[in-house]
């Protein structure tokens, strides 16, 4: 189309879109992660954190020429299997750490679907900036919104956890999904 | 929350309501009937140890008491209506009925398997015992049909007295002249067959005030005889029995945790909560020659978990656990020919001194090992085992929740181990 300008997304040196957009409107975001890929019992996503042009962020707006943009990674490693919750009179304590790591802080809100209606969930999360392997830690705490838990019963979700660049929460990056049991136990059975 | 279940059972409408109580075999008896009612085409919703129908829960995964609350009650009363359900079945123990969580059900049915009144002696005595589970009968809705199991003549004589309400008994032509049962009051007798029971399964008769039946079973045990009786009778009552479709049901019915039979590689495993009297049945199969060896692993619980019940972490439980390890090892010296020793939920206890105490009870009585970490107990006997050996596996049945300590959990059964 006349007046369009083609503007190009590189990841890993690959290109990954290639576009015709109007100059002046809002810059199309591709945003994507990709994974997990599963190692040592963790799972590695790559997930777009911004797009640059040289060493400078991507413009909001569609410039006025044809512009090439690479991907900037933000590498996130969450740990494989099922994070167990113990539930015990109306607090729930979470089995082990849950510790997500990230090439850059991150910010996360969390829900699941119950009969077909999206149910936001806790997800509480402490920065921490390990140097040793220039990540940041994100200690996670979880916690599920479910009225109609039975205690002494276990309860599957799948929690969806949305992943933001900024402490306000505007800046979505992506999703990645958490497999979650809660359980509660009051005696040693029969 | 009463006005909400109060407003749920109002819309009971079609939807009949079974509830399972008794020492033992309400599981078992409540798998049987509704692995048979589906077969048949009814809409279910169970709650038992086996199981329930809950949002995000498994139905194959094991609760430890299916009626926890009234919020319990209120879920399922909603899935049965969000489901269009036939059949409501509740597993009924004795802390449910304490509770008062069931007083206002008009339940169709109510059956007790049986009643030992020394078999929660922890938390009652056995009078409480047994005006808890008589009260289950007591007061209750004039159309619901009470249906007795395996109760000795005083026993029954007193159930029968609590209502006036339509009833069936069952028994076995062996219990009935051992009680002094009048076999004219029967409306369910089971009469084995001469090749009754074996490793392959059961075979017997019931008999009807109308009609005889024969039943074919893969479940080993002679007792589940009584639970399929009981789920005959409650089939029976509600006007749906098909016996080829029962005994369809009952050649390939598996009952997790509870005696579940693994055949593999020329040898038998068992898994199972329990192990009386089981054993003392698997020993007479190998006095048969059916079974070369039997080999247990057990373990004896712990205390003191952090959200366990208070009785969990008393010095009455202490005793108690110790107590009941005593009666099962002597009972294992008696019956096998080899034990595993490990641990159950050992929580906050010390796991070198729940297996020292427990190599006490069998040093220099029967053969043993003693390994502290079940997973790997669980391995060595299955590795270590020859053609021809039963191998039981006792204590966690179908349970998933392992308390390895004062507050960590694993999450496994024995059966995946």
């Amino acid at each position: 189309m006349s007046g369009e300008v083609n503007i190009k997304y590189y990841d890993n040196n690959t290109l990954k879109y290639d576009t015709n957009q109007t100059p002046g409107d809002e810059l199309d975001e591709k945003k994507f992660i990709t994974g997990p890929t599963i190692s040592n019992s963790e799972k590695h996503y790559r997930i777009l954190y911004n797009w640059l042009h040289g060493q400078l962020t991507a413009p909001i707006l569609v410039p006025k020429v044809n512009s090439n943009y690479t991907s900037q990674i933000c590498e996130l490693i969450v740990p494989d299997g099922t994070i167990m919750i113990l539930y015990f009179n109306g607090k729930q304590l979470m089995d082990d750490f849950l510790l997500m790591n990230a090439t850059y802080p991150l910010y996360f809100s969390a829900y699941y679907y119950k009969n077909g209606i999206a149910c936001e969930t806790n997800i509480s999360s402490h920065i921490h900036f390990r140097s040793y392997m220039n990540k940041y830690e994100h200690d996670i705490t979880l916690s599920i919104n479910d009225p109609d838990y039975q205690e002494g019963a276990t309860s599957n979700y799948t929690v969806y956890v949305r992943i933001y660049k900024d402490h306000l929460k505007t800046k979505k990056l992506g999703e990645i999904v958490l497999s979650v049991r809660m359980t509660s136990t009051i005696g040693p059975g029969e | 929350m009463e006005n909400t279940l109060k407003e749920l059972i109002n819309n009971k409408g079609n939807l009949k309501i079974i509830g399972v109580t008794g020492s033992f075999g309400k599981t078992s008896t409540i798998k049987i009937l509704s692995d048979y009612l589906r077969k048949i085409g009814k809409r279910c919703v169970v709650y038992s140890s086996l199981g329930i129908d809950a949002f995000g829960c498994d139905e194959d995964e094991e609760v430890e008491i299916a009626i926890y609350n009234l919020h319990s009650v209120i879920n399922a009363f909603k899935r049965a209506y969000e489901i269009k359900a036939d059949f409501l079945i509740f597993e009924v123990n004795e802390k449910t009925i304490d509770k008062g969580y069931l007083e206002d059900i008009p339940f169709d049915i109510r059956a007790i398997t049986n009643l030992y009144p020394r078999h929660n002696t922890l938390e009652y005595t056995e009078n409480e015992y047994i005006n808890i589970k008589q009260s289950f009968f007591k007061n209750i809705n004039e159309e619901s049909i009470c249906i007795y199991g395996d109760l000795n003549k005083q026993l029954l004589e007193e159930f029968l007295s609590l209502n006036n309400n339509d009833k069936k008994i069952i028994s076995t032509n062996f219990l009935s002249n051992a009680y002094g049962l009048d076999k004219e009051i029967i409306d369910y007798l089971v009469m084995p067959k001469e090749s009754f029971d074996s490793l392959s399964g059961l075979n017997f008769l019931i008999q009807t005030k109308k009609e005889v039946y024969e039943l074919n079973t893969s479940l080993i045990m002679p007792f589940n005889a009584l639970n399929i009786a009981m789920a005959f009778s409650i089939v029976d009552t509600l006007d749906l029995l098909d016996i080829k479709l029962l005994n369809e049901v009952l050649q390939d019915i598996i009952i997790k945790g509870r005696c579940e039979v693994v055949k593999e590689k020329g040898r038998i495993v068992i898994i199972s909560v329990m192990c009386m009297p089981h054993l003392e049945i698997l020993k007479k199969y190998k006095e048969r020659g059916e079974i070369k060896s039997l080999k247990i692993l057990t373990g004896s619980y712990g205390a003191g978990f952090d959200t366990w019940d208070e009785i969990y972490k008393s010095d009455k439980y202490k005793k108690y656990i110790s107590g009941s390890m005593r009666l099962a090892y002597n009972y294992i010296i008696k019956n096998c020919d080899f034990v595993y020793i490990t641990t159950s939920d050992n929580a906050a206890s010390d796991i070198d001194e729940l297996i020292n105490t427990q190599v006490e009870e069998v040093k220099g009585k029967i053969s043993f090992k003693a390994i502290s970490d079940r997973k790997d107990a669980i391995r060595a006997i299955i590795k270590e085992s020859n053609v021809g050996d039963c191998i039981f596996i006792n204590g966690r049945g179908n349970r998933k929740v392992f308390c390895k300590s004062k507050d960590k959990i694993d999450y496994y059964s024995d059966i995946e181990i």
